[in-house]
């Protein structure tokens, strides 16, 4: 995930106050994208998951957001 | 279609849950076989398996040479199997085939290469000739020792290659392996497994299984049976791999993402150039973790590389993997290929220029396929997105430079540091640009070489570890070191006496090697010592003073043609730069052997030149204990003093003006290796200098009885040498010339040398040593004030020994305690040094009486104290000591 700018074309949800951007190309590849957030003493980040999981280690990392 | 099982504990078995998955031609779409996919049973199943075979013993427990022969087996089935790996390997990841073709063999020439070095240049137990531990001698050896179970996670681009990267070091060094392929590209892996069950590589040894690393990645991090991850794919999931493995401090090599940066000099070869940055960068369509993405091109030569970089990128034949005219394959699947259409729009949006590519292409003949056209930006910004992120596919950006220093800021401005090239025709231009960048290979007028001794990974966050070469087979053992105490006996460990109220040291080994000749011309077997020592270029260190008196010239003369000169430079108190300058002359006259003529100083400072010279560098290198490990450069000493011994002892002593004291090399191997008395050369001491010498010698007795290491060998020594300077020291004050005295004086500080060069010193020396160094005391005569202060200071800790030494020195001791015997020993000495003139208080020495607390502190700390017969720790005693001989 990171901090981007919306472009004509993108898919956006507003969610508490938050824009979230996917472009269409890549939603068209995953599909539908869950977003939570896990705190365990192994991991603690945001876990992106799909519906059409882009390679083998969909669901294995934690990611941050870039800026 | 195929079907392919996992291979589990040597055979091949379907998953638990009996699941499959289809693997996929990348350049067709079409499914070329199923495979079983294993879930997080049979991760278990395998991790468990690999357990069991490790524990066993029968592949950890060979030899090297042993588990080397049984990789040879496996190398012959994986070239029995060459041909259906080459083709599935293409099929399987659309590696064109002319690449794919090598894949058997270069796998093949890795496995025999590493198990060769592995069996014959791996240093599986090292013996430490020197522990750099002065207080705890013994055997010092290291193993190296099979870590255990170790996972092999193995990406999609070089399937088969990339599995032997882990497969060879992780078997020829004796552990097991569970090896999970990259689900994209599960094939070969399992012809792999095929060819070790062939070759009875043991059940259990190898193990593949086949699944998503989403599901299985967790548990392979984080078992608790697993000792080893070995990662190579992207750093998302290496940092993942690395946290995970963490809560079980496993050990972790990873090979990871890069964005490495081709760097193109003006005076580059243009043909060269243009070919390596094509290849660099398209190579196995640019999904390459090394692949130099990055193309650094120098402003002079900007447009005229770019519009040949064009040209040749669109000369590139894009087609069907199994085409054997196909240049560039398939992308691996729909995904990378959506990645990087991604990219190439992010490109264009951040303003960079597209010069070709930028679109899906169709392979001639082929229906389907995931293929990109090699695709070139121009005028990138090194932090536009396209230059920072790995795209892993075939785009390329072309980065203008002006001077070798910004093409390597730009290169290092990078989180990743795998790879990168060079390309000049200034060999030591390109070099010095390579040893600039932070990246951990650098090819210079090439690009992408592998080679099987040669070590491969990542600086920053491209990786941990390394593979290939020793340095791989290092990654998969673990060092342990083993230390055989030289003296089992709790009374001989310095260490375990820190919790003890029995200080003395009771073993010791005796080790003085110093040949010695002595009498009225011995000076005569100089020449025989130096063919016997090999030599035949002798150098004299001596003292202004001893070459005046004509003493050096006897020694040339004795020498005759094996002189090559005298350096007469060395002062009264050496330090580390007189022992440079000596060494710098001794390098100019090519000496193979010195020759010291003169006291202590000038034997301690060629003391200091031997070892210099024989191993390069600064004096200032030296200055430790027990760190030589072999013959340093022959020293012959030939003392015209009678007082350190130090032509018999281990010790050098040299001022350091950086520490502020004196400072030591200890080391058997700096004893002198021939040691000549000839009295002649003392005929002309001087009365103070023989009477100070004397009672260095006289310290040098006395101390080593007392000394917490005292032992009866130096103890033997020692009272004679007491004796013989009791006895000679006024027969030579009274007559200088008398030679038969001082010849007893000269073997008497010998002897004396041996003692304590052994049993050390204590108080009095360290208090000598801080007068020399503070004040410039003369050695001797600063020993000879304090000694007897001392010896009353530790009377009650050493009343037996100084009692023994009362009796050398001719006190009757019969029908008085020991301890009053051991108080005469002091009067005795005291009454000595009044007969012979020898000075009494520090305040003759010039010492000021402000500075005794200062020299308190430091003595203190000098070595020697820590020997002392009675323990000294409050610098307050020290002082009052230092009080009453002032």
């Amino acid at each position: 995930m990171r901090v981007d700018n919306i472009s004509e074309t993108d898919f956006t949800l507003e969610i508490d106050g938050l824009i979230f951007i996917i472009n269409p190309e890549t939603y068209e590849l995953v599909g539908e994208v869950t977003i939570s957030y896990v705190d365990e003493m192994k991991r603690k980040g945001f876990m992106l998951t799909s519906s059409k999981p882009v390679g083998e280690w969909d669901g294995f990392s934690v990611s941050d957001i870039k800026l | 279609m195929e079907q392919y099982k996992l291979f589990i504990s040597g055979e091949f078995v379907d998953a638990a849950s009996g699941k499959t998955f289809e693997s996929i031609d990348p350049g067709t779409e079409a499914p070329i076989a199923t495979v079983a996919q294993a879930g997080k049973d049979d991760a278990e199943a395998a991790i468990a398996a690999a357990r069991k075979a490790f524990d066993r013993g029968d592949w950890s427990g060979l030899s090297p040479s042993a588990r080397a022969a049984k990789v040879q087996d496996f190398a012959d089935q994986v070239a029995q199997q060459g041909l259906r790996l080459a083709a599935t390997e293409s099929m399987d990841s659309g590696q064109i085939l002319s690449l794919a073709k090598f894949m058997p063999l270069i796998s093949i020439t890795f496995l025999r290469n590493l198990s060769l070095a592995a069996a014959s240049k791996f240093p599986w137990q090292e013996e430490i000739l020197a522990s750099g531990n002065a207080f705890a001698p013994g055997r010092e050896y290291i193993r190296r020792e099979p870590l255990g179970v170790c996972v092999g996670i193995v990406p999609w681009n070089y399937p088969m290659y990339i599995a032997i990267w882990k497969i060879t070091p992780a078997l020829c060094m004796g552990n097991t392996i569970v090896l999970k392929p990259a689900s994209n590209t599960p094939l070969t892996a399992l012809i792999l497994a095929e060819a070790a069950k062939a070759a009875g590589i043991p059940d259990g040894v190898f193990n593949v299984i086949t699944g998503p690393g989403g599901e299985l990645g967790e548990i392979l991090c984080t078992h608790p049976y697993v000792d080893k991850i070995a990662f190579t794919g992207s750093t998302e999931v290496g940092r993942e791999i690395m946290r995970l493995a963490s809560g079980t401090v496993k050990k972790v090599t990873l090979e990871l993402g890069g964005k490495s940066a081709n760097i193109i000099l003006d005076d580059a070869d243009m043909d060269l150039a243009v070919e390596g940055a094509n290849f660099g960068s398209f190579f196995h369509q640019g999904q390459v973790c090394s692949a130099g993405t990055r193309v650094l091109v120098s402003s002079k030569i900007y447009d005229q590389f770019v519009e040949s970089m064009k040209k040749r990128a669109e000369a590139l034949r894009v087609g069907y993997q199994l085409d054997p005219t196909s240049h560039i394959g398939p992308l691996i699947s729909k995904e990378q290929l959506a990645t990087v259409e991604r990219y190439v729009e992010i490109g264009k949006q951040e303003g960079a220029e597209l010069i070709t590519g930028g679109k899906r292409v169709e392979a001639p003949g082929i229906s389907g396929g995931y293929y990109y056209a090699p695709t070139l930006f121009a005028n990138v910004n090194n932090k536009m997105r396209i230059a920072q992120e790995e795209i892993f596919g075939p785009v390329a950006s072309i980065i203008k430079f002006d001077s070798d220093e910004e093409a390597a800021a730009i290169a290092n401005d990078s989180i990743y540091g795998l790879a990168g090239g060079v390309f000049s025709t200034n060999t030591a231009r390109a070099e010095r640009v390579a040893h600039s960048i932070r990246t951990g290979t650098m090819w210079i007028n090439n690009y992408h070489i592998f080679s099987d001794y040669c070590p491969f990974g990542g600086y920053k966050q491209s990786g941990v570890g390394r593979e290939f070469g020793l340095e791989s087979l290092r990654e998969y053992t673990q060092v342990k070191r083993i230390h055989v105490s030289a003296m089992a006996d709790a009374k001989s460990n310095m260490y375990f006496q820190l919790l003890s109220d029995y200080k003395k040291v009771d073993g010791f080994s005796y080790n003085c090697p110093t040949s010695v000749a002595a009498g009225h011309g011995a000076l005569g077997s100089i020449g025989k010592a130096v063919v016997d020592l090999g030599c035949s270029k002798a150098l004299i260190l001596t003292d202004p003073g001893v070459r005046k008196a004509g003493l050096a010239k006897l020694v040339q003369d004795a020498l005759a043609d094996f002189c090559v000169g005298i350096y007469d430079k060395i002062p009264s108190d050496p330090d580390l730069e007189t022992v440079d300058a000596a060494t710098a002359a001794a390098r100019e006259l090519k000496a193979d052997c010195i020759v010291s003529v003169g006291g202590g100083s000038v034997i301690d400072t060629a003391k200091g030149v031997c070892v210099t010279l024989k191993n390069g560098g600064k004096a200032n290198d030296y200055l430790n204990f027990l760190v030589l490990t072999e013959p340093q450069t022959p020293h012959i000493a030939v003392p015209t003093t009678a007082g350190t011994g130090s032509e018999v002892t281990n010790i050098a002593v040299l001022t350091s003006k950086g520490a502020g004291r004196k400072l030591f090399i200890v080391d058997p191997r700096i004893m002198p290796n021939v040691a000549i008395l000839d009295p002649r050369l003392t005929l002309s001491l001087p009365k103070d200098m023989t009477v100070s010498t004397a009672m260095d010698a006289m310290t040098h007795a006395i101390e080593a009885m007392t000394s917490t290491m005292a032992n009866h060998i130096c103890d033997g020594l020692a009272l004679q040498a007491i004796r013989l300077i009791n006895e000679n020291l006024p027969l030579v004050i009274a007559d200088g010339k008398n030679e038969k005295a001082r010849l007893n004086l000269q073997i008497a500080a010998t002897m004396a040398g041996w003692a304590f060069t052994i049993a050390q010193v204590g108080l009095a020396h360290g208090m000598a040593h801080t007068l020399g160094a503070l004040h410039h005391v003369p050695h001797g005569a600063a020993c000879g004030i304090v000694l007897p202060k001392v010896m009353r200071y530790n009377v009650d800790h050493t009343a037996d020994k100084l009692a023994q030494v009362a009796r050398a020195l001719d006190v009757n001791t019969s029908g008085i305690t020991e301890h009053d015997a051991a108080l005469a020993a002091a009067d005795a000495v005291e009454a000595l040094m009044k007969k012979v003139g020898h000075p009494m208080r520090l305040r003759e020495m010039g010492v000021p009486e402000e500075n005794l607390a200062i020299c308190a502190f430091h003595a203190i700390a000098d070595t020697a104290v820590i020997f002392n017969g009675r323990p000294v720790s409050d610098p307050n005693e020290v002082l009052q000591i230092y009080n009453e001989a002032y």
